[in-house]
């Protein structure tokens, strides 16, 4: 289920200027990678979605990730590990590969294939 | 204890002369006989929902349909934070008092400059352990001090004159994902406070505190563990974290001496995982406020799957009714239904749909007050997995939410915002996580909006004959507070930032303000000197705009402040 950012409203006016998207690749049309899309979008939507929206619409309460930039998921681990500005640490509460999960599906929903850890 | 404060004997006669005289000098302490009148008295403020019934009626009549259009603003008073501003201020003497989940601040009401500002400190992983935002929504007070509670589930005392904390105390530790927002309830002599964190796999309570000291006299549970009376409605294991959180202030009738509190949804919110009707999950308990003894109580949707809240404001009200005059609470439920019970003793009165679209219930039997579950509804108790998503109106923000309503006893008219929205959810099998992770056993799918596009409207409804009288519909739901005045306007605020003023008699819109935020906050009437003035909190950050996906809520600015507007001179 990929939800295409132009069929939503709120898109255009996304508050900062996305970083020029990466070559968008069809996610691997696999059980894994659908797994895993399904995984991070369940434990997105228990711990995030409060803040940052449901299925990444965000009304600014949190900040818009749909804008987030396809290559750093590093910033990405590092701020829902440690906690930024309002947003607390998470990583006691993470258990492994949950973090890749939700960075999948954060994927899917921007248009960025991620890829798989074999 | 303050029984032998009743008016009419010789000591209550006294205290009322006492009171008067003190009222009259610019700096007073409220007693608790300004608690009782609260509801009559212009002047004055000292109570959430502007009375302990909660109707939020102002009985000064200056702005009227034909003069509103001349309201303009006096001051505005910014709040320092973009956190929700879902608040209500009270107004005591000469000082206007407005909390904000970080801090407690007294004003002048007058000129909107600031007095004292006392701070609170917040955990930095507070936000961990929150469903539906930060905020805080109000006050109690008695005597010269102020009562609040604390986001991170902590209970407070402070000195109205100068902000300086007396006591705190705390209700519950936020790391086990309880939190507090409402404004305490001074009954009987007690402090009461409930608890919120029904996402979290709480358990629900309410606390009786001593006034001046902060200790707690007494606490109650609201689900039932096995052996206790209701125990056998719940699965073994999962009322000791069951829900029915008290998040929500409730209202008191002091010739009854019954305090009337709603309890929230059940933890998960998966019926299947928790078996039966799970008391006292989404019900009114009449409690006695010295005891906290459970009187009786009325479940509003026993075994509940959709998360709707029995929390909403119970407005009591005397209605002219089958020959007589029945006293009775009101409650705009979640589940789409208005309910109106027998207040003496929780006898069930009526129930009609006030939501546009329900498709859980067919009703609620008129006799029993218990719903009639629709197929969807009854297989969901059979099955712990649900094969599919599948489609609930009302969704789980509610036919309302928990903006509360306004009783016009003049007219006996409701006047309450409503919502319009459903939701698509798919049950899961869920162990409880504990910690700041949710345990709802379901799948959040999203929410749905309605064909004609209006997610919401101000309804007008008459509680005698339990039916609509009017509505204004909107685009998107009012998430604030409404007010109606004897003069015979209706306030209210949108999530777009505009302060709006309907007529009373058709909800046609008269006047609006457009403020720097959105409006989530309950608006006041007071008077002073022959002047009537609203005054609201402007300053969004709601749940609704969070989750409910509305893209005409997604532009809104945060940034809280305090507005007061009056008749141009």
């Amino acid at each position: 289920m990929v939800f295409a950012c132009i069929a939503v409203t709120g898109c255009a006016q996304t508050p900062s200027t996305p970083s020029p998207a990466p070559t968008v690749v069809a996610p691997a049309a696999n059980d894994g990678a659908a797994q895993l899309i399904g995984q991070g979008r369940s434990r997105y939507t228990l711990m995030c979605a409060r803040c940052h929206g449901l299925n990444l619409v965000s009304n600014g309460l949190g900040s818009d990730l749909r804008a987030f930039p396809a290559d750093a998921k590093e910033r990405f681990v590092q701020s829902v590990n440690k906690g930024i500005r309002a947003m607390p640490a998470w990583e006691s509460s993470l258990k492994p590969g949950e973090l890749d999960a939700m960075w999948a599906y954060i994927g899917s929903v921007n248009g960025w294939a991620v890829e798989l850890k074999q | 204890m303050w029984r032998q404060r009743q008016l009419g004997s010789k000591r209550g006669v006294w205290a009322l002369v006492l009171g008067s005289l003190f009222a009259a000098s610019a700096c007073v302490a409220q007693t608790m006989n300004d608690l009782r009148q609260d509801a009559q008295t212009a002047g004055d403020i000292t109570t959430y929902g502007m009375g302990w019934s909660q109707q939020r009626h102002a009985t000064g009549g200056q702005i009227t349909p034909q003069n509103v259009k001349d309201l303009v603003p006096t001051w505005n008073l910014s709040l320092d934070n973009s956190a929700n501003a879902s608040s209500q201020p009270l107004l005591i003497g000469d000082t206007m008092y407005i909390t904000t989940h970080s801090h407690t601040i007294a004003l002048d009401p007058l000129t909107g400059r600031q007095k004292w500002k006392t701070a609170l400190e917040i955990p930095s992983d507070i936000n961990a352990y929150l469903c539906c935002g930060i905020h805080t929504r109000g006050l109690a007070a008695l005597d010269g001090v102020l009562y609040r509670t604390s986001i991170d589930a902590h209970v407070m005392a402070m000195n109205a004159t100068d902000g300086k904390v007396l006591w705190r105390s705390k209700a519950a530790d936020y790391k086990g994902g309880y939190s507090l927002t409402h404004a305490p309830l001074i009954a009987g002599g007690v402090l009461i406070t409930g608890i919120s964190g029904g996402e979290y796999g709480a358990r629900g309570f309410l606390t009786g505190w001593d006034l001046k000291t902060g200790q707690e006299k007494w606490k109650r549970f609201t689900t039932a563990l096995p052996g206790e009376k209701g125990g056998d409605t719940w699965n073994p294991g999962i009322a000791i974290n069951g829900g029915a959180t008290t998040w929500l202030t409730g209202t008191y009738d002091p010739e009854l001496d019954l305090v009337y509190w709603g309890t929230g949804n059940g933890s998960p919110w998966n019926p299947a995982t928790r078996g039966g009707d799970s008391l006292y999950i989404n019900s009114v308990l009449a409690i006695r406020p010295s005891s906290g003894e459970i009187v009786w109580h009325f479940q509003f949707s026993p075994g509940d799957p959709f998360d709707y809240d029995g929390t909403n404001e119970l407005v009591l009200a005397d209605l002219p009714m089958s020959g007589g005059t029945a006293k009775v609470l009101m409650q705009a439920n979640r589940n789409g239904f208005f309910y109106v019970i027998n207040r003496t003793n929780g006898k069930f009165i009526s129930a009609q749909p006030f939501a546009k679209k329900i498709n859980w219930a067919t009703g609620i039997d008129q006799n029993t007050g218990r719903p009639i579950d629709t197929p969807m509804t009854a297989g969901l108790r059979k099955t712990e997995v649900g094969a599919d998503f599948i489609e609930a109106w009302p969704s789980a923000f509610g036919g309302k939410n928990w903006m509360p309503m306004s009783f016009d006893p003049s007219r006996n008219l409701v006047f309450m915002n409503t919502v319009n929205v459903g939701m698509k959810v798919k049950y899961v099998k869920q162990e409880r996580p504990g910690g700041p992770n949710w345990w709802l056993g379901l799948e959040l799918g999203g929410f749905v909006g309605p064909d004609d596009g209006n997610r919401g409207a101000l309804m007008a409804w008459d509680p005698i004959r339990n039916r609509k009288v009017w509505e204004a519909t909107t685009k998107s739901p009012h998430w604030s507070g409404v007010l109606s005045t004897k003069g015979g306007v209706v306030f209210s605020g949108s999530q777009t930032g505009a302060l709006m003023a309907f007529d009373a008699s058709d909800g046609k819109v008269l006047w609006r303000f457009q403020t720097g935020s959105g409006i989530s906050g309950l608006p006041i009437a007071w008077e002073r000197n022959g002047v009537q003035y609203i005054t609201v909190t402007s300053g969004s950050g709601t749940v609704y705009a969070a989750l409910g996906g509305d893209p005409d809520v997604t532009n809104v600015a945060a940034g809280g402040s305090l507005w007061t507007f009056a008749l141009k001179r």
